[in-house]
């Protein structure tokens, strides 16, 4: 098998950093990205893209760990060079607060961030309703410039990106060697796990120049997420919904709960509002699998169901998949000669 | 009682709205008026950054520290206030950096969350070795200027696009106090020679994915002379000259490059970033700030006079508790009178 035809399905943050994992660690294999979405319409460009770990119950702490400070390591060498502005990656300080100490003071990421530490007494004073907080330093993937400059990245590379509708895997097995299954929200429907399933995240993006600071309430449902051309404001955590139109009421709740933590808000420009299905899961499906049909096998890595932290962990699970994507190289070149090619 | 001040930056029109604010209510008949041959936009104040920060040393002016902490606080009060937005105000966090180990600065307690910077916060920075991370507030120039004239607009203080040639000209049509917050041409109304131009030159750029200032220093050769980036709500301004002594409001093309190359080296992520504007002003700078009264005759016009100026580079970190402090020797001059007024012997 001389150059391994990989196809990624797949196009938000998962599936394009996916691809550029594979073709930086395997030069010879030929990559192609298929999806149905493409920048600006995929789950990532709704998302903020923080660097604030999500935690998987079902996910090695160790490895969520490993994963995040990959990424944060690769992000923030792109954030000091030159390409940060294309790349869409700065840094932004602010505080996570709460209405009651947490029970875990020190999450498993506070090394991992830049200067983590509790908030000060005259800090919380900004927050009279907060009794604890923390301040740090951490990154934000502005999208959609950083999945654009993926997408440029990966045509310097020589992958090629098709807009199709993959709707079973297998239909790829006569085109492409290994299948590499990105689909985020749409692994439910396409290879049916039932342990899939989205958290509804409606947010604002709003023009407010003057937010420089990121402000998240620990419940994980009002934060303040400063980027490049906007402000992120949300959100909510809605399970097992579908629906991907605008709720007006959540609309008017979103911006009063974030109104409450700054008040400088309400004279916000441009408000927008979007909709996004976290892919959520227990722990992130990054594993090898075998499709075989009538004497066909067709290898397959997933790496989906990053659920709210897709941004944070997006590298470390790329590089994982990518090294999956290695050993079914590894096991098509070893199988015998009636094998494929 | 007749009220005039000089100057419309942010000494000026601070100083009189404080004033105002004061005494209005008090004083009957308190006619105040600003006098000024520049206004907003092209104030000095309007060049500055408006981040508000004292230099590193206080120089034992405990004074003007308390100045400093009691502008910062005022601010701080103002955060959450419908106004906020309208008068540029917004906290900003960021980096203060060195080559060798300094002490904590005056103000590290009047700032938020003042700490060391980590190993790996000074891996963003090759070349300097140690820093402090803090979170401090803006106040824009281009917004505070207009809100405070605004302020005053409603308050009914009227405003005269002059150039005041002495404090006896002002006497001798009837004024009564003269507060004195003409910044950086004050010598031209009353010789000083410790005042003297603190040169500064900045680029303004487009680049909103800068969230955080970054002042570096070079203790050897002194503040401003290294440097910096100061994120606005729509500009960044790119700094680091400060040239004593050079009366020159002209940009530079070697001042240019100096500012370009030294903050693309300390933040590589300008690179990319727009070009918007260059501008070059002056800093009233002096050993320290002239607040004080000074009675003032000629022939048979008198009149008493409250200076505000030399505030070098910290004019908007010092403005409110100068305003303060100019305000109560107004209280004292009104004190003086009411004294003389209601004394029951006859007047001399």
């Amino acid at each position: 098998m001389a150059a391994p035809k990989v196809a990624v399905v797949g196009a938000g943050v998962i599936g394009l950093s996916t691809a550029l994992c594979i073709v930086e660690a395997c030069p010879s294999c030929s990559v192609t990205v298929l999806s149905d979405q493409f920048s600006p319409n995929t789950t990532s460009d709704v998302a903020a893209g923080m660097l604030i770990p999500h935690t998987y119950p079902g996910t090695p702490i160790h490895m969520q760990k490993q994963w995040f400070k990959e990424t944060f390591t690769y992000l923030f060498a792109i954030s000091n060079s030159a390409e940060a502005s294309e790349a869409g990656i700065h840094l932004v300080s602010g505080w996570q607060i709460f209405r009651s100490t947490p029970k875990e003071e020190l999450p498993f990421w506070s090394d991992a961030v830049l200067g983590f530490r509790p908030m000060s007494e005259a800090e919380l004073q900004k927050f009279p309703q907060y009794r604890f907080g923390q301040a740090f330093t951490t990154l934000k993937c502005d999208c959609p410039p950083y999945l654009l400059w993926l997408e440029k990245r990966l045509k310097a590379a020589g992958v090629q990106t098709y807009n199709r509708k993959v709707s079973d895997l297998w239909e790829l097995h006569s085109e492409y060697d290994i299948v590499v299954n990105c689909t985020g929200i749409g692994a439910h429907q396409l290879v049916g796990d039932k342990k899939l399933f989205p958290v509804r995240g409606q947010v604002l993006k709003v023009y407010a120049p003057w937010v420089k600071n990121f402000i998240r309430d620990g419940d994980g449902l009002t934060y303040i997420y400063p980027g490049i051309h906007g402000v992120t404001l949300g959100g909510t955590r809605e399970k097992e919904s579908w629906s991907l139109s605008p709720n007006p009421d959540t609309t008017k709740d979103i911006f009063d709960r974030c109104c409450s933590l700054e008040p400088s808000l309400r004279e916000a420009q441009d408000i927008k509002v979007k909709v996004g299905l976290r892919p959520s899961r227990q722990s992130v499906r990054l594993q090898r699998e075998v499709l075989s049909q009538g004497g066909v096998k067709l290898p397959v890595v997933h790496n989906y169901g990053h659920g709210a932290g897709g941004f944070s962990v997006h590298r470390g699970t790329a590089k994982e998949a990518a090294r999956l994507v290695g050993e079914c190289i590894a096991a098509l070149r070893g199988s015998s000669p009636g094998a494929k090619l | 009682m007749r009220v005039a001040v000089i100057g419309a930056g942010v000494i000026g029109l601070s100083s009189a709205l404080c004033i105002h604010e004061q005494f209005h209510g008090l004083v009957s008949s308190l006619e105040l008026e600003i006098y000024a041959d520049c206004f907003t936009p092209h104030t000095t104040s309007d060049g500055a950054a408006g981040l508000w920060q004292p230099y590193l040393s206080d120089l034992g002016n405990l004074q003007e520290t308390l100045w400093n902490k009691e502008t910062f606080d005022y601010l701080l009060g103002h955060l959450h206030s419908p106004a906020a937005q309208e008068m540029g105000l917004f906290l900003l966090s960021g980096y203060n950096l060195f080559t060798e180990p300094v002490p904590d600065p005056s103000w590290k307690n009047i700032v938020l969350g003042f700490r060391n910077l980590t190993p790996k916060e000074l891996e963003l920075f090759p070349g300097y070795s140690y820093g402090w991370f803090n979170t401090a507030l803006m106040l824009e120039g281009r917004s505070y200027l207009p809100w405070l004239t605004n302020r005053l607009t409603q308050r009914g203080v009227k405003f005269f696009h002059k150039k005041v040639e002495s404090f006896q000209e002002l006497f001798s049509q009837g004024v009564d106090v003269v507060i004195n917050c003409s910044g950086m041409r004050s010598g031209e109304l009353q010789p000083d020679p410790e005042l003297q131009p603190g040169r500064g030159q900045i680029i303004k750029v487009l680049a909103p994915w800068v969230k955080h200032f970054i002042i570096t220093h070079d203790v050897k050769s002194g503040i401003y002379k290294s440097p910096y980036v100061i994120p606005g709500s729509e500009f960044t301004v790119l700094g680091g000259i400060y040239q004593h002594g050079n009366w020159s409001e002209e940009n530079s093309a070697q001042d240019h490059k100096t500012i370009w190359e030294s903050c693309c080296r300390l933040l590589p992520a300008l690179q990319k970033a727009k070009i918007v504007s260059e501008w070059s002003g002056l800093r009233p700078s002096r050993p320290q700030v002239r607040l004080e009264r000074e009675s003032i005759r000629h022939g048979n016009v008198q009149g008493e006079v409250i200076h505000n100026y030399g505030h070098g580079g910290f004019g908007i970190t010092i403005h409110w508790g100068c305003a303060m402090a100019a305000a109560r020797l107004f209280g004292s001059i009104l004190q003086e009178r009411r004294k003389v007024a209601s004394s029951p012997q006859p007047r001399l």
